[in-house]
């Protein structure tokens, strides 16, 4: 893989809560990369360590509990986990910024949100406080506020209002990358849809590149180039929009489009994944979807399966491939 | 917010008669007898009809109780002493600054003391500081604070002789009354300032605050102390409160002549005026100090001022309103 023209890139990352009741394997073996500009939506379940992904980025485990165990993550060919952490806090806001999942209490309620984006616009910028006030102003504006309410607090401002100010402060010092962990769950569908195009737009405008984290593949279709799908803490598939929605090749994957309800085929029922995801604090030795595959056969006991690819970066992690892909051996 | 203010002093009114009625039922059924306190036992029944006529004893307590509030309102007057004849307004009011010293000098050393301790334990849960805040809080909290005034007497007035052991002659006799009635509130103060501060700082708006790239020490005092404020005020509100009344005990310990005294001496010598003006005057300030905790809220947390704000429309007002509305209906 070429090295350059990648933004960020996470080379076999492993992150491990150290809990009282045992070792959670949250993250496991994570390589990727993205180039600038570049969106990748990440899906998964819930619990499939989506999040830790995003805060390992960003530097914000808590620790403990949380350890990094493995790999590197290099953003603009820097190794992030060499940073001391004054420089993290630079970058933070300010390169890597990221939108939380729940707006109702992602914001300080005793602070007006002018004051909020303020603050993130004086720690990275040399301005008074009166010029990134106007600068609040402005990324209000931006996110479709009127620039009057910079003095109300978050408590006068609706759900689908307030993710908007979360998305004025993580874009008010144009960072590089953005990373948003499922910023429309927690919003009823419409508001969903006004938020998920001020991203596009915005992203758009601004060059900025994205990891969309979710669980549902319409948003990822919507604003997302490539896809990856993570199962309990692996990329277990990934690759361009197009290749993993057109060739779901992962039985995961499959299972997860069969979920998804069809209006025109003939089936009454939905096809659930049979099971649940499988304990993280006791992953099998060999692929941990094993006790819901449909397709498993013998040989998946034999070990961790290798990632292969399928042709033209369309990535997959099942035995089922190893012996007509050229397998790359992510695995020591 | 002035409207909410003016409503809060008018409430005080049924406050303080409720608490005249309560004192009065007290004094009825407190065993004891002013007139022998005053004129002796072995006075004779003579003596003791006229005492009794003169403090107006004789009479009903339902017509005492209703010339108690008349006086009140029409005099200004609280009452005047059995025992040394003087107005119970005048004598408090001789003693109150004592007592309004030590609470407020106590108050100053446990926030000073309190607050910080206990946001430093909640923001480095389970390290070295946050053990030894624990235990030491717990012992303040235990010990009783005419004991604990008792054995700093010892310590450092008597053995070490560092202080004087009671009076208030110089700065020198503060120290242990302040530091004795400081150092407990400020162990109650460390507690709830650690709980609230663990409260706040699983809170997302300090993960958001994080990934803004703020320095931890700007996180924990802007976005976590604000926060973590509101439980913190109520506690010193109610700290001030039994400050105060912990002033009674502790005026006594140290011989300071304050309200505490005061109402202790009234209450062996069972001088009812004495009783009803202290507990009065210090239900007042009660009232006075929890006004303004809620005052005080309303600075630290605009949601709270919202709500006081949003009761502020007026009978005219909804009437106009629902008649707008019955019209379009």
């Amino acid at each position: 893989m070429g090295n350059n023209d990648n933004l960020l890139e996470l080379k076999n990352v492993i992150v491990h809560y150290e809990t009282q009741d045992g070792v959670v394997e949250a993250v496991n073996n994570v390589s990727f990369s993205l180039k600038k500009g570049e969106s990748l939506g990440m899906v998964g379940e819930t619990g499939a360590g989506k999040t830790t992904i995003a805060l390992t980025i960003m530097g914000l485990l808590p620790k403990p509990p949380a350890h990094v165990i493995r790999g590197e993550i290099r953003f603009k060919g820097e190794n992030l986990f060499d940073k001391s952490v004054k420089q993290m806090r630079a970058i933070r806001g300010n390169d890597i910024s990221m939108i939380f999942q729940d707006p109702m209490t992602a914001l300080n309620p005793v602070l007006t949100v002018g004051d909020q984006i303020a603050e993130v616009v004086r720690l990275h910028n040399k301005m008074t406080k009166a010029e990134a006030l106007d600068k609040a102003k402005e990324m209000l504006k931006t996110v479709g506020i009127p620039e009057e309410r910079v003095s109300d607090y978050p408590h006068q401002f609706s759900g689908g209002m307030k993710q908007r100010v979360v998305i004025a402060i993580a874009l008010a010092c144009n960072p590089e990358l953005l990373i948003a962990d499922e910023p429309t769950t927690a919003l009823d569908v419409t508001i969903q849809a006004q938020v998920l195009q001020s991203i596009k737009e915005l992203k758009e405008k601004m060059g900025t590149s994205l990891i969309f984290i979710t669980h549902d593949f319409g948003i990822v279709a919507n604003i997302c180039e490539k896809c990856a799908v993570i199962y309990a803490g692996e990329i277990i598939e990934m690759g361009t929009v197009e290749q993993v929605f057109r060739h779901p090749s992962h039985p995961y994957t499959i299972g997860l489009f069969e979920s998804i309800p069809k209006l025109d085929g003939d089936e009454e029922r939905l096809k659930p994944i049979p099971g649940l995801m499988s304990d993280p604090m006791d992953l099998p030795q060999y692929c941990s979807f094993y006790d819901r595959c449909m397709r498993r056969c013998d040989s998946c006991k034999n070990g961790e399966p290798a990632v292969v690819d399928l042709g033209d970066g369309h990535i997959v992690k099942c035995k089922l491939f190893e012996s007509n892909g050229n397998a790359e051996g992510g695995q020591e | 917010m002035i409207r909410f203010v003016i409503r809060r002093i008018l409430w005080l009114i049924p406050v303080l008669l409720g608490v005249i009625t309560i004192v009065f039922i007290l004094t009825a059924i407190t065993p004891g007898d002013p007139v022998s306190m005053l004129v002796g036992e072995n006075a004779s029944e003579e003596t003791r009809q006229e005492v009794r006529a003169e403090l107006g004893l004789d009479k009903p307590l339902v017509y005492r109780y209703g010339k108690y509030i008349v006086d009140i309102v029409t005099k200004g007057s609280i009452g005047v002493s059995y025992k040394t004849k003087k107005p119970v307004w005048d004598e408090i009011m001789l003693r109150f600054p004592n007592t309004i010293k030590l609470a407020l000098l106590s108050l100053a050393v446990a926030i000073l003391v309190g607050v910080p301790l206990g946001v430093l334990a909640g923001v480095k849960q389970y390290s070295v500081i946050d053990n030894a805040c624990i235990i030491a809080s717990l012992i303040f909290c235990s010990m009783p604070e005419f004991w604990l005034g008792l054995m700093l007497i010892l310590a450092f007035a008597v053995n070490l002789g560092w202080v004087p052991a009671f009076g208030i002659r110089s700065w020198l006799g503060w120290i242990l009354p302040v530091a004795t009635l400081g150092l407990r509130a400020a162990a109650n103060i460390a507690r709830i300032s650690r709980s609230s501060m663990l409260d706040v700082v699983r809170q997302d708006y300090i993960r958001t605050a994080r990934a803004k790239g703020q320095k931890e020490s700007v996180v924990m005092l802007k976005h976590g102390l604000r926060n973590a404020l509101i439980p913190i005020i109520t506690n010193v509100g109610s700290q001030l409160g039994s400050l105060l009344g912990g002033a009674v005990t502790i005026e006594t310990v140290f011989s300071i002549s304050g309200i505490g005294k005061y109402m202790l001496d009234g209450l062996s010598g069972r001088d009812y005026p004495v009783m009803q003006g202290g507990v009065l005057i210090l239900a007042f300030v009660f009232s006075i100090i929890n006004l303004l905790v809620d005052i005080a809220y309303a600075f630290v947390d605009p949601r709270i001022k919202a709500k006081y704000k949003s009761h502020g429309i007026s009978k005219a007002e909804r009437k106009k309103l629902l008649a707008s509305f019955a019209k379009e209906g």
